[in-house]
C-alpha cells in the first residue's frame, strides 16, 4: 500500500514533532566550563569515611589516596581519590586536596575533567591572590587554569572555603594546545634544596628531571634529554644567538610574557621568585624539543606590594641570583621590549573599564569575587586567619588594583629598551 | 650492572671455596646426624657439621649460620640481573639436659629482626610445650625452613596467606603411636602483621592450631603409604582498623593487590598432603584467609570479608641421591654428580569478596572486590653439593588476572622470570 503525499507527510510530522520537542526541552548537561564558572559560589560535596578524613589531616604531609564520594549540583561521582597536597600551603587543619576522578576507574571522568584541585588558601588572607592572577593571565591570553570558589562540604559539614583549580594535565593541554602526548613536567620546588634558576647542571639529564623537573607525563620514560640541552644552552649560547639557539628548546616569548605578568602582579614566589624558580608547569611538544611554560600556583601574587618593582630578582640581586633565562633574554632587545610591553598590557588590561566608567578590570573583579565570597570565608572555621585578615587584605588588593598600572607606567617608561 | 654484580662475585668466591672444606672435613668427621647422637666427652666442641660445644650429656649448643645469595632477572629480562642476598641469619641451637630445648637466631642486615628466640620443654614427649617467638602453627610449607624448601620462593598461598613468626605458647607432640600429630598455640598477635603505628589499635591475641595425620605413625616399612602425610590448620585473630588486610604480591615482588580497610576478625583454614614415595615427592595445599571488614565502608557499614585463597601442587624427583632427598637413592650419580633434584610447582592464589561482579570498582573501601588472581608455573632444579652449599635454579612463568574495571588489562600477559640462588647453611 502507498500513501498519498500529504498522508506521509503529516504521519512524518506526527513523529518527528514529539521527538524534537523532548529534545528541546531536555535538560542540558553541564560542562566544564560550569564547573569553573567564576560567577556562581559552587557547593562540593564529599563523602569520606570519617578515619580517612581524620588519617588525611593527621598525615597531611604524606599524599596518601582515599576513597571517597564526590557531588556537585546534581552530579555525583562515586569512588574518587583525594589526597593532601600543596608544599607550604599544607595543612592538617584545612588540607589542600586533589581530587583524582581517574585514580580507582581509569575511565571515569568529571564533565570530562581527569581531575581538580581544592586549593585551602591558608597562604591567602584574602583567598582572591589565586584567582585574579589567574584570570589575568586567561586576559593576556596565556594557557592557563580556570578557577571559581567553592564552598566545602565534607559528609555534611561545612569545611571551608576553597578555590576550585583546573589541573593542568591532558585535559588541559588538550583544551589549549590540540595535543596532550608530548612531556609535561611540573616544577617540583623542594624547600630542602638550593634555589635553582636555570644554572647548567652538567649534560646528565638526571640532574634536571625528575628533580626539578617532576614528570607528569610519562612518568615510566621522562626523557629529559631535551632539558639538559635547553639549560646548556642558556648558560653557553652568545645573547646575539640566543633566540635562534633557544628556539627549538623554549618558546622565549611566552617565557618572556609569563614572566611579564608576574613581575605585574608582584609575584615573589613565581619564575624569578625570592626562593628560586617556583610554581609552573614546563610543556613539551609532541613530536618536538619545544617547551612552554605554564602557570601554577599564583597565591604568592600580590605579596611583593603595589609599589615592587618589575625588575625584581632581575636587576636588584647578585648575577648568582638572578634567573640565567630570564637575565640573558633582558639582554636581547626584542625581548626586553616584549617584557615591557607585555607589563603594559598588563596595566591597560587592569584599569580597562569596558563595563562602563568606574573601578577599572582588577577592582571591578576583585570586588566581585569579595561579595561572591565575603559569607562563605567569614563563617569558614578552619581558616588560619581573622576575619579582620581578610578584610585587610582586601583592602590592600583594592589599592594594588587601583595604584599597581601607574606605578608600573612609570618603571616602564624609565626603563631602556 | 659492574656494580650490582660486584657482591655476587665476593659471594661466589665463597662458595667456590666452601665445597672444599666441607668435602676435606666430610673425610674426617661421620656424618652430621650420626655425629650428633654420638656421646662427646665432657668440654668437648666440634667443629663440623657446624662449631658445638658439648658438657657432657646436659648440655649442647650449636652456632648456626644461614647465608643466601640470589640472582634474579625481573621480568624475564637477562640483561638485568639483579644480585642481592636473601638472608644472613645466624644463630645458636642446642639443649639443656634432655628436657629444654633452644634456638635463637636473628637477621644480620641492618635493623635485622630476631627470628625464632624459643625453648621447648620435652619432658613428655607427646605434651611439649614450646614458649617463645617462633612461626605460628600453620600452613605446611609455612612451617618448612627456608634452606629445605624445593624451590627459591614459597608458593604465593604460603607467602600471602599463611602467618609468619609471633609470641606465643604452643602445646605441640605425636600421640597413638605417632599416627596423630598436633600443634595448638596462643599468640600476642598475627604473625607477620604487627601494627606499625603507635594510633593503630584493634590487634588482639590470635590462636592458631594443626593436626597431622600419618597414617603409618613411626613405621619404617616401605609401601606405596610410608611417608605420607596430611594436615589441616586453623588460626583465629583480630586485626585492627586500618589497611592492614592481606595483599597480592607476585614471585617477582610487584603488588597485584593492594591492601584495603579491615578490622575484626581474621580467620585461616588451610589443608595439606604431603608424600615422598621413594625419589619422589608430592606436596599440595589449599589455604584460605577471610579477613573482616567490620565499619570499614566510606559511611561506616560493615563490608563483606575480604577472601585470600590458594593452593600449589608440586612434585620434586631426587635424579641423584646423597641428602638431596631422604627417599633418594644414595648410589644413584647423575653425570657424576649427586645431590640431584628436578622440581615443578603449579599454583594460584587470588583475592576477592564472595559474588563481586566482573568489572566493579575496587577501592580500598568497595564493598566488591572483583578478584585478582595470581598464576604461576615454576620449573626449578637443587643441586645440594654437599652439606653446606646448595645451588637452587628456577624459571618461573606467571600471569596475573584482574577483574576489576579499573585493571589495566583484564589478562596480563605471561611473563617469566629466571632466578638462581646459592646457599650456604651450617
Amino acid at each position: 500500500m502507498r500513501l498519498p503525499f500529504c498522508a506521509s507527510a503529516w504521519l512524518a510530522a506526527a513523529v518527528l514533532l514529539p521527538v524534537a520537542s523532548a529534545w528541546a526541552q531536555a535538560p542540558v548537561s553541564p560542562n566544564a566550563a560550569a564547573f569553573f564558572d567564576d560567577a556562581e559560589l559552587h557547593t562540593i560535596r564529599l563523602t569520606v569515611n570519617p578515619r580517612d578524613w581524620s588519617d588525611l589531616k593527621t598525615h597531611y604531609q604524606l599524599n596518601t589516596y582515599y576513597p571517597a564520594h564526590f557531588a556537585w549540583r546534581d552530579q555525583r561521582v562515586q569512588n574518587v581519590g583525594i589526597r593532601s597536597r600543596g608544599t607550604g600551603s599544607r595543612s592538617g587543619d584545612k588540607p589542600g586536596l586533589r581530587i583524582d576522578f581517574n585514580l580507582f576507574d581509569e575511565g571515569q571522568q568529571f564533565l570530562g575533567l581527569k581531575s581538580v584541585v581544592l586549593r585551602n588558601n591558608v597562604q591567602d588572607p584574602s583567598h582572591l591572590h589565586e584567582r585574579l592572577g589567574m584570570a589575568l593571565f586567561t586576559r593576556l591570553g596565556i594557557p592557563a587554569p580556570r578557577e571559581a570558589h567553592a564552598r566545602l562540604y565534607v559528609n555534611d559539614r561545612y569545611a571551608g572555603l576553597y578555590s576550585v583549580v583546573e589541573a593542568v594535565d591532558k585535559v588541559f593541554l588538550d583544551r589549549h594546545f590540540a595535543q596532550s602526548n608530548g612531556f609535561l613536567y611540573e616544577y617540583d620546588y623542594d624547600p630542602e634544596d638550593a634555589p635553582y634558576r636555570f644554572e647548567d647542571r652538567g649534560p646528565d639529564p638526571v640532574s634536571y628531571s625528575p628533580k626539578p623537573f617532576r614528570p607528569v607525563t610519562h612518568e615510566l620514560d621522562p626523557d629529559p634529554r631535551p632539558l639538559a640541552e635547553m639549560v646548556r644552552a642558556i648558560n653557553h649560547t652568545p645573547v646575539a644567538d640566543l633566540r635562534r639557539v633557544l628556539a627549538p628548546y623554549i618558546d622565549l616569548e611566552a617565557f618572556v610574557r609569563h614572566v611579564a605578568v608576574e613581575a605585574f602582579l608582584a609575584e615573589v614566589d613565581g619564575m624569578v621568585g625570592d626562593w628560586g624558580m617556583n610554581n609552573f608547569y614546563l610543556y613539551r611538544f609532541e613530536r618536538s624539543t619545544r617547551s612552554t611554560p605554564i602557570p601554577w600556583d599564583k597565591s604568592e601574587s600580590f605579596k611583593g606590594g603595589v609599589a615592587a618593582s618589575i625588575w625584581r630578582n632581575l636587576d636588584d640581586v647578585p648575577a648568582a641570583r638572578q634567573n640565567m633565562l630570564m637575565s640573558r633574554a633582558m639582554q636581547v632587545p626584542e625581548l626586553r621590549g616584549l617584557f615591557l610591553d607585555t607589563v603594559l598590557q598588563c596595566a591597560d588590561a587592569a584599569l580597562d573599564n569596558e563595563a562602563g566608567p568606574g573601578a577599572g578590570w582588577l577592582e571591578a573583579e576583585l570586588r566581585r569575587a569579595y561579595d561572591q565570597i565575603r559569607d562563605a570565608v567569614l563563617e569558614d572555621p578552619l581558616k588560619p586567619f581573622s576575619n579582620d585578615a581578610f578584610e585587610a587584605d582586601f583592602e590592600r588588593l583594592v589599592e594594588f588594583a587601583r595604584e599597581r598600572s601607574a606605578i608600573v607606567r612609570t618603571e616602564v617608561r624609565r626603563s631602556p629598551r | 650492572m659492574t656494580a650490582r654484580l660486584l657482591p655476587l662475585a665476593g659471594f661466589l668466591v665463597l662458595t667456590a671455596a666452601a665445597p672444599l672444606a666441607a668435602q676435606t672435613s666430610a673425610a674426617a668427621v661421620p656424618e652430621p646426624a650420626a655425629a650428633l647422637s654420638q656421646a662427646a666427652p665432657a668440654g668437648a666442641v666440634r667443629l663440623t657439621p657446624r662449631p658445638t660445644l658439648r658438657l657432657g650429656t646436659m648440655v649442647k649448643v650449636a652456632l648456626t649460620a644461614r647465608v643466601q645469595g640470589d640472582l634474579h632477572a625481573p621480568g624475564g629480562t637477562p640483561g638485568e640481573m639483579d644480585f642481592d642476598v636473601a638472608r644472613r641469619r645466624v644463630g645458636v641451637t642446642g639443649t639443656l639436659t634432655s628436657h629444654l630445648e633452644f634456638e635463637v637466631e636473628r637477621e644480620l642486615e641492618d635493623g635485622g629482626d630476631w627470628r625464632d628466640v624459643f625453648v621447648n620443654v620435652r619432658t613428655v614427649r607427646a605434651a611439649q610445650v614450646q614458649a617463645g617467638r617462633f612461626k605460628m602453627p600453620f600452613s605446611r610449607e609455612q612451617l618448612t625452613g627456608a634452606g629445605s624448601l624445593d624451590f627459591i620462593s614459597r608458593s604465593r598461598a604460603a607467602d600471602l596467606l599463611a602467618p609468619g613468626r609471633s609470641t606465643g605458647v604452643a602445646v605441640h607432640g605425636r600421640v597413638a603411636r605417632h599416627v596423630l600429630g598436633y600443634d595448638v598455640g596462643v599468640f600476642t598477635g598475627e604473625g607477620g602483621v604487627a601494627p606499625t603505628a603507635p594510633d593503630v589499635t584493634g590487634f588482639g591475641p590470635a590462636v592458631a592450631g594443626r593436626v597431622t595425620l600419618r597414617p603409618r605413625g613411626a613405621a619404617r616399612r616401605s609401601g606405596a603409604l610410608s611417608n605420607i602425610e596430611f594436615g589441616l590448620g586453623a588460626t583465629r585473630g583480630d586485626v585492627g582498623a586500618g589497611r592492614h588486610s592481606l595483599r597480592g604480591r607476585s614471585t617477582s615482588k610487584d603488588v597485584f593487590f593492594s591492601p584495603v580497610f579491615v578490622q575484626g576478625r581474621r580467620l585461616r583454614v588451610g589443608g595439606d598432603l604431603d608424600w615422598r614415595p621413594g625419589p619422589f615427592g608430592f606436596r599440595a595445599e589449599y589455604l584460605r584467609a577471610d579477613d573482616a571488614r567490620q565499619h570499614q565502608g566510606l559511611m561506616g557499614e560493615t563490608l563483606p570479608a575480604l577472601r585470600g585463597q590458594g593452593w600449589y601442587v608440586s612434585g620434586v624427583w631426587a635424579v641423584a641421591g646423597r641428602r638431596a632427598h631422604a627417599g633418594a637413592d644414595d648410589r644413584l650419580a647423575f653425570a657424576g654428580v649427586n645431590g640431584l633434584e628436578l622440581a615443578a610447582r603449579v599454583e594460584r592464589v587470588w583475592f576477592g569478596t564472595h559474588g563481586a561482579a566482573d568489572g566493579s570498582v575496587r577501592t580500598p573501601r568497595s564493598a566488591d572486590l572483583p578478584l585478582v588472581s595470581d598464576r604461576a608455573w615454576t620449573l626449578g632444579a637443587n643441586w645440594t653439593l654437599n652439606r653446606l652449599v646448595r645451588l637452587q635454579l628456577n624459571a618461573v612463568l606467571e600471569q596475573v588476572t584482574d577483574r576489576a574495571r579499573n585493571a589495566a588489562q583484564v589478562s596480563g600477559g605471561w611473563t617469566w622470570s629466571p632466578m638462581a640462588r646459592v646457599q650456604l647453611a651450617m
